[in-house]
């Protein structure tokens, strides 16, 4: 009868030491595909009730296996409400490779305006800013979107967002950054900077307070 | 009291319960993602689409949407890019404005919260597809990977991306004004 209780107590305690992810091994399918990679290289300014963000850059030339976005947005400090603006590249995008794209999101959900056709390695101006009760989406002296919308905000970025830990992209520079705050004139931004750099591949820095240079799998370079 | 007979019970009982690991805590069912971080359970998103329920909707949208997606993972394929699969989980036949005012609603807590300019008033009445798909969605932003997705079909077939969400966010229920 000891030998039998002796079993019994090593047996639970064998069962109360089975975690969820040691007992997954009877589980275990095939492996996923190479997923969830997903960072930023990303300059941004806040403390200002933000109206606009302007910035000029060069549209990309690569071709990457996921889906690589050169963006720029401006954003309330929730994260969840935001207006953006910019170039997509690869398969698994919004919209076409290749392409700007715009849109906007509210709650967290993100919706897909428009995209159009880019040519790879051109440099463009790319704004969005409010007036009177809207935000108008411009690429150069186009207005591609007009949004009904009337928010200000707390932060504007602009840089790189990448879903593909391989692409090799840049480094680029996102320059004459500008914001409007309170419906007001274009102005250079200024201290005080932030961004949302994450670790390898990706990179970053200010090259000054209103450049802005991103790059991923680019080593040392930026 | 135990008895000799009632230890031999349980500790068979015990023992099958470790062996099967039914006792412990069962792993959670992984984000659509695909993936758990920390955990060695990993289920490719395709694979949880597999199990799920088939898809809601109308058989001649659903239809059209899969083969949508199939188009488009073939091309995805053809070009030997790293894009996940996505699963049609419900579609439906509606009209064109009614689909891009379902849209614009998602996500969006009242009547004063964004909402897209639009001039083009003749796309009342229009057929339209809409596709829900659910899968690892590289879509803008902090939100992303999205989990869930609605579409327009294009007259040409392809799929046009309206909205990326969460479950919560846009549920299978038909669009309506």
């Amino acid at each position: 009868m000891r030998i039998g209780r002796l079993w019994v107590v090593l047996a639970v305690v064998s069962v109360l030491t089975v975690t969820p992810a040691t007992a997954s091994w009877a589980l275990r399918p095939t492996p996923a595909p190479p997923s969830g990679f997903h960072k930023y290289s990303t300059g941004g300014i806040n403390g200002r009730s933000y109206s606009g963000v302007s910035v000029s850059r060069q549209d990309l030339i690569i071709s990457p296996s996921s889906c690589v976005y050169q963006s720029e947005w401006i954003m309330d400090s929730s994260s969840q409400n935001w207006d953006e603006l910019g170039s997509e590249y690869g398969p698994g995008c919004v919209g076409p490779s290749n392409s700007w794209y715009w849109g906007w999101a509210s709650g967290g959900a993100w919706h897909t305006s428009g995209t159009h056709a880019l040519t790879p390695g051109q440099t463009h101006l790319f704004s969005v800013y409010y007036y009177i009760g809207h935000y108008y989406y411009y690429v150069d002296l186009t207005n591609f979107f007009t949004l009904y919308d009337n928010r200000y905000y707390n932060q504007d970025f602009a840089g790189l967002e990448s879903y593909d830990a391989s692409a090799r992209v840049g480094p680029f520079q996102a320059s004459s950054l500008q914001y409007t705050a309170s419906a007001g004139s274009w102005t250079p931004w200024s201290s005080p900077e932030i961004q949302r750099l994450d670790s390898s591949p990706m990179c970053g820095h200010f090259i000054s307070v209103t450049d802005w240079q991103a790059g991923e799998n680019v080593g040392t370079t930026c | 009291m135990l008895t000799r007979r009632t230890a031999r019970t349980s500790l068979a009982v015990v023992i099958a319960l470790a062996i099967c690991g039914c006792a412990a805590k069962p792993p959670s069912l992984p984000p659509r993602s695909g993936s758990v971080t920390g955990s060695t359970l990993d289920i490719p998103t395709a694979s949880v689409s597999q199990i799920s329920a088939s898809p809601v909707g109308d058989q001649d949208a659903i239809l059209r949407c899969q083969n949508a997606e199939k188009s488009q993972q073939a091309s995805f394929a053809s070009a030997n890019a790293n894009v996940p699969p996505l699963s049609v989980v419900a579609a439906y036949d509606t009209a064109a404005d009614v689909a891009q005012s379902y849209a614009d609603s998602i996500g969006v807590n009242s009547s004063t919260g964004p909402k897209p300019v639009t001039t083009n008033s003749s796309r009342a009445g229009t057929a339209a597809v809409l596709c829900i798909l659910d899968g690892t969605i590289e879509g803008p932003g902090p939100g992303g990977p999205y989990t869930r997705e609605l579409a327009s079909l294009a007259p040409d077939g392809t799929m046009q991306s309206l909205v990326l969400a969460n479950p919560s966010q846009l549920p299978l229920s038909r669009p309506s004004m």
